[in-house]
């Protein structure tokens, strides 16, 4: 019997105040923004938040997916350096797994000579950690055949080795895979859509840019006190505001993912929120050590469909009287949920709760929990709970 | 003057808004852009997910319905860098301006992502005229948008609708397309006076506006301005395709009262509206 999650979707907001900061930075080392609300507004892009909380997520449940352009080279290393092959033949069992990926390839050149066996592929594969070890294995098996086997030498080159196993490993899958989705149309039936969906994060108001001009000491110079010039000189970009961060988990899709393994899926939805709310993008973190935690979390466990609250802020907040946009921001998504909520009808909301610094109520935004923990726990056990039919786990 | 109006149709009326949206139309590789509207692609591929068909599956009835997009606001485009991956061998990047190719440590490509930031739409959905069988289509569309099989996005995935997506069912979706609250604050008093565009693929000569409202030329209206390559034959991954259709154009002065405001006092606008124009009977709210 297949066991389902009850609900459907578990959504997460965040309400993060970061200081002079400058998290995600575009193509001028500026700091991105976007106007909403008819105001500018400081940005981190979905992406760049993403592989904050998977690179979290990744340590929390202590697994790990690869991606890249090298896998081949990859096992050629680990056959050399763990299992004793030698150095050309571990290249040669290297390349022919990469071939027989059937994805595109070229052999890296340098100085104008063709490395042999050196294959890089056109696209990226995003394998579990353990595929190393799988493709390793298979080489194992074919050892003979790869003693007698060609090198790879040019990008028309066949390999020997079974394609439908080598392509077996790459469409393999592990919880990362199956939380945050793989896109790779070169190999057959590797693609797999994503459980979770995340949006831009963008502040709650309108903000500035300062531009920050420093001066690097030249510590010589400094010493002999024989100029006034300093060694380097150049400006930076940053902007300081509150900022509301929005994710939903697709907690069917999830199951799906996991061949509807119910433990696998509460599990993954369970660090996936924490991940989410307690990671932070990593740009110039040593010059600006923003190393905040969010002033609110509101999660919302639904039968219905997912609702982005962004909306609370489209009339951008206004600086409190005697400074500060956090508490401002927290009212008006508590104001906006409740107007949605009603507007919409919330039959459709299983669970609705926050945690955070307020002393004051938000009932807008369900019940008050002392701790995150305490919040993650309520929602995860309301979004898993056993069924009419007792199928849930 | 405006043409003898419409028969009522009847149809959903949906609000596309978010900080950002994407629909894209002709992007390709590195560059993807995006239009100032959504693509009809776009919300049928949006109806598809709310439906739950897969990429593979026929788009069907789907692919007939009338589209007529009100903008809210226009929003403006925002650019957004994203660099991909590196390492790509030199043959397979971008040629430098001395006409050769980077070496192999240098070839992180960089991909332009265009969307519209801080635009909203009211978009409309009705039955094409030769088939009106589609409101039974509508019906189920309204009951998947409200709980859709796949978290629902506009053109991209990091796109989330915010607020309500689905407004309502309409026994006349054209006239409430037209008179409901527009989701943008009102323009400055003694200010310039403020269109409302609407972009549809049908003529737009016979749009139910009321008769005291200042509106673009009908007879302009009747005729396409343009023709759009958004029409989808399929969405199945390796056989995506598009056609040809023409897209027609018509803008209209909304009186004073008709704006509805941002975020909170929009939706506050809206239910008032609602609450008027519905009364029990027709159509459902939720």
């Amino acid at each position: 019997m297949t066991a389902k999650p009850s609900a459907r979707f578990l959504c997460a907001h965040v309400l993060q105040t970061v200081p002079f900061a400058n998290l995600n930075r575009d193509d001028t080392n500026s700091v991105k923004t976007v106007q909403y609300g008819g105001v500018l507004r400081t940005r981190v892009s979905s992406q760049c938040w993403k592989r904050a909380v998977r690179t979290d997520f990744q340590q929390r449940i202590g697994q790990t997916a690869l991606r890249t352009r090298r896998i081949g080279e990859r096992v050629s290393r680990l056959l050399t350096e763990e299992r004793g092959w030698p150095e050309d033949l571990a290249a040669r069992a290297g390349a022919h797994l990469a071939v027989a990926s059937g994805i595109k390839f070229e052999l890296e050149e340098k100085e104008k000579q063709v490395q042999v066996n050196k294959v890089i592929g056109n696209a990226l594969v995003y394998v579990p950690q353990t595929a190393v070890d799988e493709l390793a294995d298979l080489a194992e098996e074919h050892r003979a055949d790869l003693e007698k086997a060609k090198d790879i030498k040019k990008s028309n080159d066949k390999s020997i080795l079974p394609k439908d196993r080598v392509t077996a490993v790459l469409r393999t899958r592990n919880g990362v895979i199956s939380v945050f989705g793989r896109m790779l149309a070169e190999v057959d039936n590797a693609g797999v859509d994503g459980a979770v969906q995340v949006a831009h994060v963008m502040t709650t108001h309108a903000t500035d840019i300062e531009i920050d001009y420093f001066s690097a000491v030249d510590d010589v110079t400094d010493d002999w006190n024989d100029s006034t010039g300093s060694g380097h000189m150049g400006h930076a970009e940053f902007s300081a505001g509150t900022f509301y961060r929005y994710a939903t988990i697709d907690l069917e899709e999830l199951a799906d993912n996991l061949g509807a393994d119910t433990k696998a899926a509460r599990e993954l939805a369970e660090a996936f929120l924490h991940s989410f709310v307690t990671s932070l993008p990593q740009a110039k973190k040593n010059s600006t050590a923003p190393n905040t935690v969010p002033d609110l979390i509101h999660l919302t466990v639904r039968a219905d469909r997912p609702l982005s609250l962004a909306a609370a802020f489209e009339k951008p907040v206004q600086m409190a009287q005697d400074g500060g946009y956090a508490a401002a921001s927290r009212d008006a998504l508590a104001q906006y949920a409740d107007a949605v909520n009603t507007f919409m009808g919330d039959d459709g909301i299983l669970l609705a709760g926050w945690t955070g610094l307020d002393a004051k109520d938000h009932t807008g935004l369900g019940d008050r929990h002392t701790a995150l923990n305490a919040l993650v726990t309520a929602a995860i056990e309301t979004a898993f709970v056993v069924g009419d039919s007792g199928a849930a786990e | 003057m405006n043409a003898e109006p419409a028969a009522a149709a009847p149809g959903l009326l949906l609000h596309c808004s978010g900080p950002l949206q994407s629909w894209g139309h002709h992007s390709h590789f590195n560059q993807r852009d995006t239009a100032a509207f959504p693509t009809r692609s776009g919300i049928i591929g949006l109806l598809a997910a709310a439906l739950g068909h897969s990429r593979t599956e026929p788009i069907d009835g789907l692919a007939h319905l009338r589209i007529t997009v009100r903008v809210d606001r226009p929003g403006v485009v925002l650019r957004d860098l994203h660099t991909v991956g590196g390492g790509l061998p030199p043959s397979g990047t971008v040629t430098t301006a001395q006409g050769k190719k980077r070496s192999g440590d240098t070839t992180t490509l960089l991909s332009h992502r265009h969307y519209l930031a801080d635009a909203a739409f009211t978009v409309a959905l009705t039955p094409s005229p030769d088939t009106p069988a589609h409101v039974g289509l509508l019906q189920e569309c309204a009951e998947a948008l409200r709980a859709p099989r796949w978290p629902l996005y506009l053109g991209r995935r990091a796109c989330p609708p915010t607020g309500p997506l689905l407004l309502s069912f309409f026994d006349d979706a054209l006239h409430h397309l037209v008179r409901l609250p527009v989701a943008a604050t009102a323009p400055r008093p003694g200010g310039p006076t403020r269109v409302v565009e609407f972009l549809a693929d049908q003529p737009l000569d016979r749009l139910p506006l009321p008769a005291d409202t200042a509106a673009s030329d009908p007879a302009e209206a009747a005729h396409p301005t343009a023709r759009i390559n958004d029409q989808p034959t399929t969405f199945h991954p390796r056989l995506r395709t598009y056609q040809a259709r023409p897209l027609y154009r018509r803008t209209f002065t909304p009186p004073s009262g008709q704006w509805g405001g941002l975020g909170t006092d929009y939706l506050t606008s809206l239910a008032a509206y609602l609450e008027q124009a519905l009364p029990t009977g027709e159509g459902s709210r939720r």
